[in-house]
């Protein structure tokens, strides 16, 4: 059968569906990756085959998203708001007329929906694809999917699902997509009936739809096993991982490392900083048990580790929950937030406010993981429930005869 | 489980590898790929994990030795037609007497030696380390075995295509005659054909390689690399579409006369079809102004235009000939060399295609064969029984419970 699996704009969002679309290739079913220009390099990075033909606008509809939350008095990170079109910090929410944009973007909808739909259904009468795969929070693959009159799974990238009671982690396009309205989706578009969940056991999130449960499979991106990993410890390690797309979003005061190195500094630890060498500059010069690492993907590297600091983004979280490894999150958006929350509720992580928590804190909650064996035990037991969910390998009969 | 991949330092011999791995990995193993440094970005790019221990080997400077040796010696059988060329620089060479191969041995035998036990010594130490439960090698890369061997796992042999482990043929037998002292060190005193349990399969088996390991058959999945297809080549066209791919590495073995895509061009310019060229941009340059109905397309993995195409003309290589037979596509080869030809001969044999000596080919030769092809039904007749043949083979994902029991034995 030819699946055709579309994703936003995220990594973060592809790259937990992409042993899915291993398992399909190597049944020999045919797979492509609806996405932006701007995403098809990290597809074909996977070994998937990308169809280049949406607008690349992640970065710019997450600012707008957060700007208007701002805007309703929703706004919580505790950082300056980010204009939505030229990324930089703003004094006040007033140096961005929302509604003169907003005005002028209605203009423009017509045209865009035409063209829009014009992409997906050439995407659909070209590749006639039997099933679609989408991120949940993408709107496309259930446009596809309506248009071609087949059935739609949404996978999930992480701790969230489409029946959460907290709208702060709604991310339905029905909550966060403006354009959603427009397609006026009535069939196989019009809710979703599937959900693949890649969660462990006891931190499933609600949904309505039929859940089919996934055992996550990690892939981060590129990057080499590096030798280390391998070698005895003689103390804790701690690896330290900072994805770059959030300081897209949020800004340059989002970028938290320089703070963890600060609070990690002389601890008996062995910090490891997973991070691109770009930002690393700005860091200075590190101190004697802070070392920097060659990019090597992070399921990878967590082997080496005995605990985890990340932004809470849902890669990072559930990649540190499939390899058993405690884990702070100090997280910036609410997402991360939530994620963070969630896995602590779970018993193998904390939760910090990123950029509200002082050294200190920081040094704490990493001292608690790595010193109470609560959090390895919990991050053990999450882990095996992790490996008793099917394989992605066996979840291709089930959409077999769905598309059947 | 965990699975040891080791490849050679020549690409295309390990590309088939890549939806096995993706099996494994989609079945909840982990894959590890030992390789040389000089092949991350490929292994990168395919979904899998390089593990970069070992320190890279000149793969093209050794097929030039061997050549160059076999041809001093008088071993090249004379039907193949095939220049001497320089095996330090690739330059065609008047005969064998303008160079001193014993000179040149003497010079890098040595270092190489060296590098080669030092490669095996990286793996075993990666083995010891990481504790695999299987070993999945390149053909080209024998000395997988040794780490296998020495942590007591089973070790199989992924084949590239037509060519097997049991071959007479000159230029067809790929198991090397010399072996590094590391074998010795290490308690490994198999040789040869010795050294082989098991192999992958991922031909039809009405072309199945020749060997005496225990052979695994799998469905070839097509992995040609990255890249995208633009709409223009999704649309099958209203004239046959011919699609002509060429290796980048033919030359560099026997010079700038194997690189016959001119006239390849030459032969389809006066024809009523839309000829696609798959060569990269700098062959290209070199093909000058082309004819109306020829179109570059770079960046395009094969696989996906051979969908809407109705012939596939190429240099032989075992990834276009599998990648043909997948898509149900009539091929005609266009051979240099005595693997290439091979290849071409045994697919040519099912009646799914052609196969033309290469050394001094003509645009005419070439013209009739292509319109052989187009005209006579049986070619995509039998190549559609090929096809079928493939697709009844278990695939990777079924070939990965059988990996499993293989492993827990």
């Amino acid at each position: 059968m030819r699946v055709l699996f579309t994703s936003v704009d995220w990594t973060g969002h592809l790259y937990p569906m992409v042993p899915l679309g291993w398992a399909l290739r190597a049944a020999g079913h045919e797979v492509r990756v609806l996405c932006s220009a701007g995403l098809a390099p990290a597809v074909n990075r996977t070994g998937l085959t990308p169809v280049p033909l949406l607008e690349t606008s992640g970065v710019f509809q997450a600012r707008m998203n957060n700007y208007l939350r701002a805007r309703a008095g929703n706004h919580r990170t505790g950082l300056p708001p980010i204009h939505p079109v030229t990324g930089r910090e703003m004094a006040s929410l007033d140096e961005f007329d929302a509604d003169t944009f907003t005005a002028d973007a209605a203009r423009l909808r017509q045209r865009w929906l035409r063209q829009r739909l014009g992409v997906l259904r050439e995407v659909v009468n070209g590749w006639r694809p039997d099933l679609v795969v989408h991120d949940l929070s993408n709107v496309d693959g259930r446009v596809v999917a309506e248009l071609a009159d087949v059935p739609a799974v949404a996978h999930l990238w992480g701790l969230v699902a489409d029946a959460e009671d907290d709208d702060r982690m709604d991310y339905r396009p029905e909550a966060i997509d403006a354009s959603f309205g427009m397609f006026e989706l009535r069939g196989r578009g019009a809710k979703v009936e599937y959900v693949i969940d890649p969660t462990p056991d006891s931190l499933e999130p609600p949904t309505r739809a039929t859940r089919l449960r996934e055992r996550f499979v990690p892939y981060n991106g590129t990057g080499s096993m590096a030798g280390w990993v391998l070698e005895a410890r003689d103390r804790p390690r701690v690896c330290v991982v900072w994805g770059t797309s959030v300081t897209k979003v949020y800004g340059p005061r989002s970028f938290l490392v320089p703070r963890i190195v600060a609070a990690l500094a002389g601890l008996p630890l062995d910090v490891v900083l997973a991070i691109d060498p770009g930002d690393v500059a700005g860091i200075g010069p590190l101190p004697e048990n802070v070392r920097l690492l060659p990019r090597s993907p992070l399921h990878v590297l967590l082997r080496g580790c005995d605990a985890v600091v990340h932004n809470g983004a849902a890669g990072s979280a559930m990649t540190a929950l499939a390899a058993g490894t405690p884990q702070l999150a100090l997280s910036i958006s609410d997402e991360q937030a939530g994620n963070g929350v969630r896995v602590a509720r779970g018993g193998s992580g904390l939760q910090l406010s990123g950029p509200t928590s002082d050294l200190p804190e920081i040094r704490a909650a990493v001292q608690r993981l790595v010193e109470e064996p609560a959090f390895a035990a919990a991050a053990g037991r999450l882990a095996g429930e992790n490996r008793g969910r099917p394989a992605p390998a066996r979840l291709v009969g089930l959409l077999e005869k769905l598309a059947a | 489980m965990r699975v040891m991949f080791a490849v050679s330092d020549y690409l295309p011999h390990y590309f088939p590898m890549v939806p096995l791995g993706w099996a494994l990995q989609a079945a909840g193993h982990e894959v590890r790929v030992v390789c040389a440094a000089d092949q991350v970005s490929h292994v990168d790019s395919a979904g899998l994990t390089p593990v970069p221990i070992l320190e890279d080997v000149d793969m093209l400077m050794w097929a030039r030795i061997g050549h160059f040796a076999a041809a001093r010696d008088g071993r090249v059988p004379a039907d193949l037609d095939l220049p001497v060329v320089n095996p330090r620089t690739g330059e065609v060479l008047a005969g064998v007497e303008d160079f001193d191969l014993d000179g040149f041995m003497k010079t890098i035998r040595g270092p190489e030696a060296a590098k080669m036990g030092r490669r095996i010594d990286a793996m075993v130490d990666f083995a010891q380390r990481w504790s695999p439960d299987l070993v999945v090698y390149d053909l080209l890369h024998l000395d997988s075995v040794v780490p296998a061997k020495v942590t007591g796992v089973p070790a199989v042999c992924h084949l590239t295509g037509p060519v097997g482990t049991r071959e007479t043929g000159y230029g067809l037998n790929f198991i090397p005659e010399h072996y590094s002292r590391a074998y010795d060190k290490h308690g490994v005193v198999e040789r040869g054909t010795g050294l082989i349990s098991h192999v992958i399969d991922i031909c039809p088996a009405s072309m199945a390689p020749p060997t005496d390991a225990v052979r695994l058959p799998v469905r070839y999945i097509p992995y040609n690399g990255p890249g995208s297809m633009p709409a223009w080549a999704a649309r099958k066209p209203r004239r046959p579409r011919i699609a002509v791919m060429w290796s980048n590495t033919l030359s560099h073995l026997y010079g700038p006369g194997s690189f016959a895509v001119p006239a390849i061009v030459d032969a389809l310019r006066d024809l009523d079809v839309e000829v696609v060229l798959t060569v990269n941009a700098e062959a290209a340059k070199t093909l000058g102004p082309l004819p109306q109905n020829v179109r570059l397309l770079e960046h395009c993995p094969v696989h996906l235009l051979l969908a809407t195409a109705d012939v596939l003309v190429h240099s032989g290589g075992a990834g276009a000939t599998l990648t043909a037979v997948a898509n149900g596509v009539p091929q005609l080869f266009v051979t240099f060399g005595a693997e290439y030809r091979a290849n071409g001969r045994r697919l040519a044999a099912t009646g799914a295609g052609l196969q033309v000596h290469g050394p001094g080919i003509d645009a005419e030769t070439i013209r009739k064969s292509v319109l052989t092809l187009l005209e006579d039904p049986s070619y995509r007749d039998h190549a559609g029984r090929l096809r079928a043949e493939l697709l009844d083979r278990p695939s990777p994902a079924a070939l990965t419970g059988v990996l499993e029991e293989l492993a827990a034995r």
